[in-house]
């Protein structure tokens, strides 16, 4: 516990800028995780998650099908986008499992060690914007996932990815919330229709849903 | 010797193994068509455009390896002048280049973007699954693109239309350009009803230089940030996507959506076409893993197919090809014939539907490919509003919302489009007619079937003309678009645009003169009829001008039907006009040239030749013939037998120099 302590303390000193925080839990305020520390697909300022694949990106391909599902093939109670979910593992171990979870080969664990190193799998479905993490903040035993709608101009269609290192946590029950920042609309390029800078329609279709998970 | 053989031993094989799902059978199936010299179609020599966010990347421009693509190769890229209106066709000190700071997905957009219509890469990049090298449907185009004009400030509508003007007048003779992009309303809370001025931009830069524009179609999206602007535009197409089910694309992709369709009776969405799973040519002389989807890429399939086309066009053209003039690349043109011969339903005896009334013969769906299903999976054509027969709304929506008139064909979109051109009357059951519209309300142009329609099969009848934009401040009077220059934006708030077009109709009629189907939207610039033919025999479609909201103006029209007959020939009636006379005379003399090409320029079998040719009654179609046909002629004017004629040479000489006289040409 000293020593998570200590790892936490100093990763808020340094200012977000260190490598994965090995243990944040019992922070007095919020530890941000830096988005450079963040493997991600298609989002600003963090790592390119392809680079953890092999040459082939057999794992990304995976990944890509299971998030390109066709929502009219499902029952109108699953084309939602479900839950997010946390991990364990390395770098190496971890996009391994994500692709086994979402493609449905094996269910997420709820349960982890305080020896474990924790991450949290979050990701949108196909969607005419994108969807960039712009913050995650541990507070206690809560993570906030802070992410944006993005508007491409464009008429490409991107799913999102990400893996949040969290790290070792110590014992309790973690809420994980996802929670949406205005979109920005001050671009001239996309004159708003509505007078909403939140979608929460959008979010509850394209976006994974908040979570909970153990360590005991 | 020996690195040449190994080089034709690399071109075979790698010729033989690259291959690109999206553009062959299980997509627009337009690879190996084959132009008139009998090589394949590339598209070469054939100028189109791309408008997007940013300009693509470019080998002879962009030097850094990880930003460029040596097998996407812009024939012309335009550069933003800093005082963000003048475009420079090379690069200067402060031109834009590709930033590597621009997040990657519209960073490489243009790229992926350029790379479906002319890239010519043949690697299998991701070595997974099916060979899926990102080849470009027309990898000889000469592709001419802007980009830039839209990350800057200002009126975004103006710049896009600003861009597209520079690329017009930089690339004279541009056949298609390509849009991959969308801007959201202005003001806010408006709707999609072709009054920005960028849609209608669009539509005046389609008439004033004679050029189709490509639009893709409106996707899912948070719903505070549409970007349906301009896939409202009339002139053009707009393209949504789709998606593959049992292996083939032709599903309606989940995302496309509908919302910000156009208002009222009017859709949008003119066809569908490979916008998923399609592989892409990126920067870095790669493709990207996995490659995005979205109708950003469906919409350039359609822009290389009239590259296809335009090509072919051409080599008619320039090998004085009867009925092929230089009109015979307009982009009326284009338009009716890539709907008219659009998938729908597969070629299968077998089908049946509970809302079709007749077991369908033998090709009895024109020879169509695929069966287009829409976003739910089942549903066809046949489940449509725009497959309507009730008398009161039938007629009124030509195109589906979600599929329009279905999935792009490549193939037969060049069978359609070879068939050629042909004047009002006796026609082939296959063909297209680019003319004037008629020019009165009320007026109508008669096209009569050369054959009796078989009875369950289809005909399919496309009709397109333009909307007519016209310039509200043209700030220097010039009649060209400056940036700031605005238009007239239509009056009628209840169908946006109706205002604004001369509207024609279709109507398919029986030999009695009953109407058996029509199209008759106001709200539109197509019109489009798909429907079982009843009972064998004779029918004729109509084009009908109803009103003069706007000047007279060209239209195409386009159609296929399937024969059941011999053809309705009269002896001696060689032009097909059901009247024997002086005009027939160098058509016989045309058709004693060639006459197979005579013959399937009209789809005549050997017993319809002799039926309409065979004057001597000896059981051929010789020279031997031209002296009872000028007697028939001459009797039937009642002037008398003539008396000499000349030698069969002469006669060609003079058919040669007869001036091809064709009424009512626009161009």
């Amino acid at each position: 516990m000293a020593r998570a302590v200590f790892f936490a303390a100093l990763f808020f000193v340094a200012g977000c800028d260190t490598s994965p925080p090995s243990s944040a839990s019992s922070a007095p305020a919020g530890v941000h995780i830096p988005l450079k520390d963040i493997w991600a697909w298609g989002m600003p300022g963090t790592k390119d998650v392809r680079d953890l694949d092999s040459d082939q990106k057999p794992l990304i391909w995976k990944i890509d099908k299971a998030l390109n599902r066709n929502p009219f093939d499902l029952p109108p109670d699953q084309r939602d986008a479900g839950s997010a979910f946390a991990l364990a593992g390395t770098e190496a171990s971890v996009l391994q499992d994500a692709a086994a979870i979402l493609a449905g080969e094996k269910k997420a664990d709820e349960r982890f060690s305080t020896e474990d190193d924790v991450w949290v799998c979050f990701y949108s479905l196909p969607l005419g914007s994108s969807v960039h993490i712009r913050d995650v903040e541990l507070t206690g035993n809560v993570v906030k996932v802070s992410f944006v709608f993005f508007a491409h101009k464009t008429k490409a269609i991107t799913s999102h990815f990400a893996l949040v290192p969290l790290g070792k946590l110590t014992s309790g029950k973690y809420s994980v919330e996802i929670v949406q920042m205005p979109m920005d609309t001050s671009d001239f390029l996309l004159m708003k229709k509505l007078d909403k800078d939140i979608d929460k329609e959008a979010e509850r279709k394209y976006v994974c849903k908040p979570f909970s998970f153990f360590v005991d | 010797m020996k690195r040449v053989i190994w080089c034709v031993v690399w071109l075979c094989a790698s010729t033989a193994v690259a291959s690109q799902d999206s553009i062959g059978p299980n997509g627009i199936n337009s690879e190996g068509l084959l132009g008139l010299d009998g090589l394949p179609l590339t598209g070469k020599n054939v100028r189109v455009g791309e408008v997007d966010v940013l300009r693509p990347a470019d080998p002879d421009i962009d030097t850094t390896p990880a930003l460029r693509n040596t097998k996407v190769d812009s024939a012309i890229v335009l550069f933003r002048h800093p005082d963000n209106t003048n475009f420079n066709a090379t690069p200067n000190a402060t031109a834009e280049i590709i930033d590597p700071t621009v997040p990657a997905n519209q960073r490489d957009h243009p790229t992926l973007v350029a790379g479906v219509i002319i890239s010519t890469d043949n690697v299998d990049h991701d070595g997974v699954g099916p060979l899926d090298a990102p080849l470009g449907v027309a990898r000889q185009a000469q592709l001419y693109a802007v980009g830039g004009s839209l990350t800057i400030a200002g009126n975004p509508y103006g710049q896009a239309a600003w861009s597209t003007q520079k690329l017009i007048e930089t690339a004279p003779g541009i056949t298609a350009i390509n849009h991959s992009y969308g801007i959201g309303y202005s003001p806010a809370f408006a709707f999609a009803d072709g009054n920005s001025d960028l849609s209608q931009y669009l539509d005046w830069s389609a008439s004033r230089y004679d050029v189709l524009h490509v639009v893709a179609g409106n996707e899912n999206g948070p719903s505070g940030i549409p970007t349906p602007i301009p896939t409202d535009q009339f002139n053009g197409i707009t393209v949504a996507s789709s998606t593959k089910m049992g292996g083939k694309y032709v599903r309606v992709s989940s995302f496309n959506t509908y919302t910000d369709d156009f208002v009222g009776d009017r859709t949008s969405i003119h066809l569908i076409a490979p916008g998923e799973a399609v592989s892409l040519a990126s920067v870095n002389n790669g493709s990207p893993s996995p490659p995005p989807n979205g109708t950003s890429f469906a919409a350039p399939h359609v822009t290389g197919t009239v590259a296809l086309l335009q090509q072919f066009g051409q080599q008619k053209i320039d090998a004085k090809a009867k009925g092929w003039e230089t009109f015979a690349r307009a982009h009326e043109i284009m338009k009716a014939v890539l709907i008219n011969s659009a998938d729908k339903i597969a070629d299968n005896t077998s089908y049946t539907h509970p809302n079709i009334a007749l077991p369908v013969p033998q090709d009895g769906f024109l020879g169509m490919e695929k069966t287009v299903v829409m976003q739910n999976g089942t549903s066809t054509w046949f489940d449509s509003p725009a497959w309507n027969k009730d008398p009161i709304t039938g007629g009124l929506q030509p195109l589906d919302i979600q599929m329009g008139a279905g999935a792009l064909n490549a193939k037969r979109a060049l069978k359609q489009y070879s068939a050629g051109d042909f004047n009002p009357g006796f026609v082939p059951t296959i063909g297209w007619s680019f003319t004037q519209s008629p020019p009165l309300p009320g007026d109508k142009n008669t096209y009569t079937f050369n054959r009796p329609l078989k009875k369950g099969s289809f005909v399919s009848i496309t009709l397109a003309f333009d909307r007519q934009a016209v310039f509200a401040n043209d700030a220097d009077g010039d009649g060209v678009y400056d940036y700031g220059d605005t238009f007239v934006k239509s009056s009628d708030l209840g169908a946006p645009g109706r205002d604004q077009l001369g509207n024609l109709d279709l109507y398919l009629r029986d030999s009695m003169g009953n109407i058996i189907a029509e199209s008759i939207t106001t709200q539109d610039t197509i019109d489009h009829i798909f429907w079982q033919i009843p009972d064998d025999g004779k029918y004729e479609f109509r084009v009908q001008r109803e009103n003069n909201n706007a000047a007279d103006s060209a239209y195409a029209v386009a159609w296929w039907a399937l024969g059941g007959g011999p053809v309705f020939t009269t002896l001696g009636d060689f032009n097909f006009d059901e009247v024997v006379d002086n005009g027939d005379i160098s058509s016989m003399l045309q058709a004693l040239t060639d006459v197979g090409g005579f013959q399937g320029q009209w789809g005549l079998e050997n017993s319809d030749l002799l039926a309409l040719a065979d004057l001597n009654h000896d059981g051929q179609f010789t020279n031997a013939d031209i002296q009872p046909e000028l007697d028939l002629v001459a009797s039937l004017a009642g002037s008398g037998a003539l008396s000499s004629v000349p030698e069969p040479s002469t006669w060609l000489l003079l058919a040669f120099g007869l001036p091809i006289f064709k009424l009512a040409r626009r161009r």
